[in-house]
């Protein structure tokens, strides 16, 4: 499964991309920002993304790759800081598949991650 | 001179009386006002040249706390690389230990080598959590990226302020500015914090939105969420 990582924060990418190597997922790559993502998005099974970031964010992203017939199926998991209910709603209603809130645990990356890969196996 | 005439001469003089009297009466009230305004404008002079100064400080604060970004990611990268370092030497140990197993360590040495393993899989855990504490550089960043917008605008707020006093050469102010990225993004309401009551909400709305996670929701749900209480 190739994941794509993207967040404007060199810290975190790497931090995602280590506990991603932890679970087993080692075929990994990164961007900067939304649209860094558009351009690297070719190939990749699951997209895991932060919502603050320039160029374009995180919930910019969902919503151009929700628009797309050619990826609108790519599980997307929003990891970012926005803790409050409203923030969750409007990223759940751009439809992301699930939520983590920074700072996340390895357990939790994991569960969300082992819970959106049933859901679209089954 | 007729009688109405006259009248009206002596309605005019009465009017000039009473104006007379007033500005008799407000003489007082104006030397007062004057001499209001005369301590006054340097006391407003005063709080310009203060407000110069303390917006003139704004930029090199900004600055300080860009570099104070800039450090704490360059302190966290080199964290990581040792806790990536770290996690190759646990693996050549782990490696050698069964090496050792299978060369016939023997078994008086099995509970030395499950020792020896239980130790490495404590410090993997122990590197784990320093990475994951390291998301602090994230969140701290995003802290101080809220405060320097925040300086931004308070420097926009005093630099008017100071334009309305007519006196300021703010044009010369701007020059010393910092130049605020447009283009940065923050939540400034980023916490760190190990408490998992916001996680725990995002799990409450995520179930409650969209308990398959791939059956996403209607407005009627979004709607049904905002209308309960938590």
């Amino acid at each position: 499964m190739k994941f794509l990582v993207v967040d404007d924060s060199p810290t975190m990418r790497r931090i995602v991309n280590n506990s991603l190597k932890g679970l087993g997922y080692t075929d990994v790559i990164e961007a900067e920002d939304g649209k860094d993502a558009l351009a690297k998005i070719e190939g990749i099974d699951f997209i895991i993304t932060d919502w603050n970031m320039p160029v374009m964010t995180g919930l910019e992203f969902t919503k151009a790759v929700r628009a797309d017939d050619k990826y609108k199926h790519l599980p997307i998991l929003m990891v970012t800081t926005r803790g409050v209910k409203d923030d969750i709603v409007e990223a759940l209603t751009a439809r992301v598949n699930n939520y983590v809130v920074k700072p996340f645990t390895p357990q939790v990356l994991k569960e969300k991650i082992d819970t959106i890969i049933k859901s679209i196996s089954a | 001179m007729d009688n109405k005439e006259f009248s009206t001469v002596l309605t005019r003089m009465d009017e000039l009386k009473a104006l007379f009297s007033f500005g008799q009466r407000m003489m007082p009230i104006a030397k007062a006002l004057f001499d209001f305004l005369q301590e006054i404008v340097p006391l407003l002079e005063s709080i310009n040249v203060s407000i110069q100064e303390s917006n003139s400080k704004i930029p090199t604060a900004a600055r300080k706390l860009d570099s104070v970004t800039q450090a704490t990611e360059l302190a966290t990268t080199e964290i990581l690389d040792l806790v990536d370092k770290i996690a190759l030497q646990l693996n050549d140990i782990r490696t050698t230990v069964g090496e050792m197993r299978t060369e016939g360590g023997g078994e008086k040495f099995e509970p030395s080598f499950k020792s020896i393993e239980t130790t490495l899989e404590n410090i993997e855990m122990n590197t784990s959590s320093i990475m994951m504490s390291l998301q602090v550089q994230d969140i701290t960043s995003q802290q101080i990226a809220a405060v320097n917008h925040l300086m931004a605008s308070v420097q926009g707020r005093l630099g008017s302020l100071v334009d309305d006093f007519g006196r300021a050469n703010f044009d010369d102010m701007k020059s010393t500015n910092v130049e605020f990225p447009s283009d940065v993004t923050f939540d400034a309401n980023a916490i760190y914090s190990k408490a998992t009551d916001r996680q725990e909400l995002a799990n409450d709305v995520v179930n409650k939105l969209i308990p398959d996670a791939n059956a996403f929701s209607s407005q009627a749900d979004i709607d049904a969420l905002f209308a309960s209480p938590k």
